[in-house]
């Protein structure tokens, strides 16, 4: 029933510390650490964690956006990371991101035709009639009039302005669209706007969105399977209502408690509140890389061993020494 | 504080920021003064220390610290009052830290302006103890850091802690978590509640997180472009919110048991405050909106037992969410 859309393996990228009198890369970061998933279509993928987990960076890299170090994303039987440039010009019509700040991905001295008329010239050869025509039917797809077509971004509020990164991302028809923190940088009433515009367009147009977000309740409204990242690996990835319902790992368990809760649902008695911060990427603990902050710590082998991604139910995978000890 | 009226004086014209704002802080309590982006949240703030911009001038209005007028202080005396009395953290802690100056330093030469003991010593004792009572560990060493080797928790702990140094009666936490991450934000908020359990202290929490506000605050006052639309406790406000801004921001919030539905929002966007609307601020985007709304600003009264609205047209229809 369900078909791969995205299939992400044993993914890494690394950034190169450098560091003495020439220069030299002393270590790496591992901002992305061996991370594989597979993303269905249709579906809304959500990718969360804390800042500096790596989802960014992640999200980046599966679009070649950021090369990464090594690791295969195969899209379409293509693998993203070894074609040539040509080919991924074209395969990237396929696939669109929309970043968290409108107004830094919106060239201030365009107007909104033209900001929305780049990837069509960049991609295809209508003539500027046709442009504007696809302009103005995009813009009323997310619910814009057309008289902003000849606006510029400065004149539009933050929903506007995000309304037209998502028309210019689906301005080529792609399958597969990245928001990043697509409603952060909003204010609440105008999250809701957004967030009903991205549903209703995924299912009219058959969109898969990988969802990469901090606020745990947009995750928990739109998405269908969820991957859990903490310094630059997954630690958890299922569908939505076990990670939401039961989640088995500490650190989900943690992050999931940690959110105040405007329906008054959150136990605060039973709150797990975490030591510490998150710890550099560039220095990670030992073994599982969360056992310095963890409310479970079993002993020795979370110091030392670094646990793998391993199966629990049918769905779901955990990467956690609680579990592989049974 | 009463029917405070700021404005701010631009290129374009006279920003009405502040009309009419009457608040109060209760000894001991938790008051969470929520609204989105422009609203004023952070201008009453700063109105309260008096560090409003240069470019703005309080209109009018009163602003009374244990029934004392500190409006129309001296400078001399308004700085007693800020600092010594009335404390205030920032959303940002890395920008509100000199970068150049180790931690103990700081909090030394703020414990040196506050106090009446001068020896080294005895500043370095209340230094440490109030690292402490923010639940830094080891005090000792913390005093040694430069700003930048601490996380984002931990300098926000910092500023905590020199904001409390004083034993203020009032603590103003402007969006305190909100550069935060979650796991981080939650540390914080167990400490602040505990503070003020165990000092005493007063509290004005300037957020637009409704999550928070609902775990932490005692009473929670709605503001919108400028002027306070509902007060209540903190219960009442989401189990029967009456104004139909209180409404709609607290139906916005998106959480995972409105899966499969279709989320709820407020048309149109804040205004401008350089021409407000006339009559209710809100009446352009309220769909309960009367011809009253439009002529005159509603006054904020007491419906209920401590609970205050300022609507002409308070919806009748039921809650939904509670």
């Amino acid at each position: 029933m369900t078909e791969t859309l995205v299939e992400i393996r044993n993914l890494k990228t690394y950034f190169p510390i450098r560091g003495g009198l020439l220069q030299r890369t002393i270590g790496h970061v591992k901002a992305v650490d061996n991370v594989g998933f597979n993303i269905q279509k249709g579906q809304i993928f959500g990718l969360v964690g804390e800042s500096g987990s790596g989802k960014t960076t992640l999200a980046r890299s599966i679009l070649r956006l950021i090369e990464p170090t090594s690791g295969q994303v195969i899209f379409d039987g293509a693998d993203i990371l070894k074609v040539d440039r040509n080919t991924l010009k074209r395969m990237r019509k396929n696939f669109q991101i929309v970043f968290q700040n409108p107004f830094l991905s919106l060239n201030p001295r365009m107007t909104v035709r033209n900001l929305i008329a780049e990837p069509l010239r960049a991609h295809t050869e209508i003539s500027e009639n046709e442009i504007t025509r696809r302009a103005s039917e995009l813009l009323r797809l997310v619910g814009l009039a057309d008289e902003q077509l000849w606006k510029y971004s400065v004149e539009l509020s933050g929903g506007q302005a995000q309304r037209v990164c998502v028309a210019r991302a689906l301005a080529l028809n792609p399958s597969f669209v990245v928001l990043d923190e697509p409603t952060s940088s909003l204010d609440v009433s105008v999250q809701a706007q957004i967030l009903n515009l991205l549903k209703e367009l995924q299912k009219e147009l058959g969109l898969t969105y990988l969802l990469i977000t901090h606020d745990l309740g947009v995750v928990e409204y739109l998405v269908n399977l969820v991957a859990v990242m903490y310094l630059g690996r997954i630690v958890e990835i299922g569908n939505f209502e076990e990670i939401f319902r039961d989640a088995a790992h500490p650190y989900t368990q943690a992050l999931l408690s940690a959110v105040p809760s405007v329906d008054g649902t959150a136990l605060t008695q039973s709150r797990i509140i975490l030591r510490g911060a998150v710890p550099s990427p560039a220095n990670p603990p030992s073994g599982c890389t969360f056992h310095p902050r963890c409310h479970k710590y079993i002993g020795d082998v979370c110091r030392d061993v670094e646990p793998s991604l391993n199966p629990l139910g049918a769905t779901r995978k955990v990467a956690c020494h609680l579990y592989s000890a049974k | 504080m009463e029917d405070l009226v700021v404005n701010f004086h631009t290129l374009d014209g006279v920003v009405h920021a502040l009309d009419g704002v009457s608040l109060d802080v209760q000894k001991g309590e938790i008051l969470g003064l929520v609204g989105e982006t422009g609203c004023g949240k952070t201008a009453t703030g700063l109105a309260i220390l008096k560090l409003l911009p240069d470019n703005s001038e309080i209109a009018n209005g009163r602003i009374m610290l244990e029934g004392d007028e500190i409006l129309h202080k001296t400078e001399d005396q308004e700085v007693k009052i800020r600092g010594r009395k009335i404390a205030m953290i920032f959303q940002d802690p890395a920008s509100s830290l000199n970068p150049v100056f180790p931690i103990g330093r700081q909090l030394l030469d703020v414990l040196k302006v506050h106090n009446q003991a001068t020896d080294e010593d005895s500043l370095r004792k209340l230094a440490h103890d109030t690292l402490i009572m923010v639940e830094l560990p080891d005090p000792e060493s913390v005093m040694e850091l430069y700003p930048h080797e601490l996380s984002g928790g931990m300098q926000q702990r910092v500023m905590m802690a020199i904001a409390l140094s004083s034993s203020p009666i009032l603590l103003i936490a402007d969006e305190p978590t909100t550069a935060l991450d979650v796991t981080i934000q939650a540390q914080l908020l167990v400490l602040l509640k505990k503070l003020k359990e165990t000092l005493g202290l007063s509290v004005l929490l300037i957020t637009h997180n409704l999550g928070v506000v609902r775990e932490l605050c005692d009473r929670i006052a709605i503001m919108y472009a400028g002027s306070v639309d509902e007060v209540a406790k903190t219960d009442r406000i989401f189990k029967n919110p009456r104004h139909p801004y209180t409404r709609g921001l607290i139906s916005s919030v998106v959480t995972g048991r409105l899966r499969g539905k279709v989320l709820h929002y407020i048309p149109g966007i804040v205004p401008s405050l350089l021409h407000p609307p006339q009559g209710c601020r809100f009446h352009p985007r309220c769909s309960y909106a009367i011809q009253a709304c439009k002529q005159s600003r509603p006054e904020l009264l007491e419906i209920e037992n401590g609970h205050f609205v300022a609507c002409y047209n308070m919806p009748k229809d039921p809650w939904w969410r509670t």
